[in-house]
């Protein structure tokens, strides 16, 4: 197994003098690929025709069961970055990236073989379980080692791998349509052959991410960069907190519950994009076929606004700080929420300004997944960053359900009751204002963690040294050119 | 060409070799080009079809807004909308 030793964490060392804008690249790899699973919905109504081809037969499934697919993906999403952050750490990046490479193509396989075959369990084992670790592991591998590349830019350079999985959607959208023209004819929807080619061309995709990702050398440090020491009461450590005494902080679940509460309140617009745009300006097609293709387009436009959002606002971070471009976050966010009521048909009944709402809010949601690495390095250090941010992304997996569920639950209750559809979402999203009201308070409770919790070992003055390679740091330590 | 620092002990000893491939700036362009190229594409094809958004239609008659069944589905699906 010799081609394996590839994979080992010795053979992704980066030689001297290597250019760091390389790695970005094998970041965006990864992340515009797994981020497909955004793009997934563009499945849903196909495979509730799968037997029935014209026609939604007795025999095809529903929407509600094909939504599970989605949600079991994200719950197993956060179920792997909280159980393979370890595993990242003491393999390196490479073969984890590997390994994710393998299960988000085998995903799509199986999935395929579960709509040949008309089997459910199959695309909830294929795509959802198995695909969803392949997510898991796909997200974390590369932020802690673009961390460390970029100690000078963390927000910068988290937010180019990040945003590239809001483009996974941006690509994934499209492919997907495009393959299912292919493959589809008289007897088929198409899905299954695009899930086939779609698992091969993401396998290769990540491989080029797998071969090109570097770490960096022990004591590596941008020429020219010197970590600030941290200020008194600073939110910006140069020092580390072992993942174990992080969990025993207060600030471990103040972020979770701020990515928690951020990710709830996008994530439900999300997925109820296209169908809110249409109830919520009912009457103003004067066909369903214009009424679809207008909520297609509010989908599209969402994902760049979510692609782009996770970029710049992680970006920003890096001059305002985390904690202020969280307080940005929700403060915008309780208003703007408040706000989308408004401009449905029965008050302003402006489209454009519902879409322009939508759409900083969706760029909100992005950027606080973007954001929250450099936020975790900040309070607790570069070190153990995978451990620690691979268990607050667990948040990701229940807002992955919670929000959904509040959106369908609350907006089905609103119309049992005889409110009519174009108002259906204000009090679902006056909740969501209310819980980003919340995120607030738990950002403001943010403070860098107690004396206790950092570990008692001489901190290092810069990137965190390779753990398995324990070499001595040299007197002038590995630099590059600035860039 | 070396692919990772030998290690002395004391100190790292890097062996100084001719500029290394990953220096050069083309080979940087490449990498991002394999990555971008692919974006590109779907951010064409997504904005393409977010156009349909603001695209004007045949004005709907005057209605008022009325209680109607769950939201349909994205395409319209004939009958059995067991949504």
């Amino acid at each position: 197994m010799a081609a394996l030793s590839l994979l080992d964490k010795g053979r992704a060392v980066a030689p001297p003098n290597y250019n760091r804008w390389l790695v970005p690249p094998a970041a965006l790899a990864i992340h515009l690929s797994i981020g497909e699973v955004y793009a997934f919905s563009v499945f849903k109504i196909p495979l509730t025709h799968a037997i029935g081809i014209t026609y939604q037969s007795p025999a095809d499934w529903k929407q509600p069961t094909i939504g599970w697919i989605f949600s079991i993906a994200i719950a197993f999403l956060g179920l792997s970055t909280a159980l393979f952050g370890g595993w990242l750490e003491r393999v390196g990046p490479r073969k984890v990236m590997f390994a994710a490479a393998c299960c988000f193509g085998a995903g799509f396989l199986i999935g395929a073989a579960g709509v040949h075959w008309h089997q459910i369990w199959l695309l909830y084992l294929g795509y959802g379980v198995i695909g969803g670790i392949g997510l898991g592991l796909g997200y974390i591998s590369p932020v802690a080692t673009l961390v460390r590349w970029f100690p000078d830019r963390p927000g910068l350079a988290t937010g180019l791998a990040i945003m590239g999985f809001g483009g996974g959607a941006v690509i994934g959208g499209p492919l997907e349509r495009f393959l299912m023209s292919v493959f589809s004819g008289p007897n088929s929807v198409g899905v299954t052959g695009a899930m086939i080619v779609m698992g091969l061309l993401y396998f290769a995709f990540m491989m080029f991410g797998v071969f090109t990702i570097r770490t960096p050398p022990p004591g590596w440090r941008p020429e020219g960069w010197v970590p600030k020491q941290q200020a008194a009461g600073g939110m910006i450590t140069s020092r580390t907190v072992a993942w174990r005494d992080a969990l025993k902080t207060p600030q471990f679940y103040l972020l979770w519950l701020v990515l928690c509460l951020n990710t709830t309140a996008g994530i439900g617009i999300i997925e109820q994009a296209s169908p809110m745009i249409q109830d919520m300006f009912k009457g103003k097609w004067s066909a369903a076929s214009y009424a679809a293709a207008a909520g297609t387009g509010f989908v599209g436009l969402l994902s760049l606004f979510n692609m782009g959002g996770r970029f710049f606002w992680s970006a920003i971070s890096d001059y305002v700080g985390r904690k202020s471009t969280y307080f940005c976050f929700f403060v915008l966010g309780v208003i703007l929420y408040a706000l989308v009521p408004f401009t449905g048909l029965q008050k302003w009944n402006s489209i454009a300004l519902f879409v322009i709402f939508c759409g900083v809010l969706i760029s909100m949601y992005g950027g606080g997944f973007a954001t929250m690495p450099a936020y975790v390095r900040d309070l607790f250090g570069a070190r153990d960053l995978s451990q620690i941010y691979g268990r607050i992304l667990t948040a990701w997996s229940v807002a992955g359900i919670a929000g959904p569920a509040l959106v369908n639950y609350i907006r089905k209750s609103q119309v049992d009751r005889g409110v009519p559809v174009t108002n259906a979402y204000s009090t679902v999203l006056y909740l969501m204002s209310g819980l980003l009201f919340l995120g607030l308070i738990c950002n403001a409770l943010i403070r860098p963690v107690s004396e206790s919790a950092y570990t008692a070992e001489a901190a290092p003055a810069g990137p965190a040294p390779d753990t398995l390679n324990r070499a001595n740091v040299p007197s002038t330590p590995p630099t590059q050119a600035k860039l | 060409m070396i692919s990772h620092p030998q290690e002395s002990g004391r100190a790292l000893d890097y062996v100084a070799t001719a500029p290394h491939l990953s220096h050069s700036p083309i080979l940087v362009l490449l990498a991002w080009a394999v990555v971008a190229l692919p974006a590109a594409w779907g951010i064409y094809m997504t904005a393409r079809t977010s156009v349909q958004l603001f695209k004007p239609t045949p004005a709907a008659a005057a209605t008022t807004p009325t209680l109607t069944n769950p939201t349909p589905a994205q395409t319209p699906i004939p009958a059995n909308n067991n949504r």
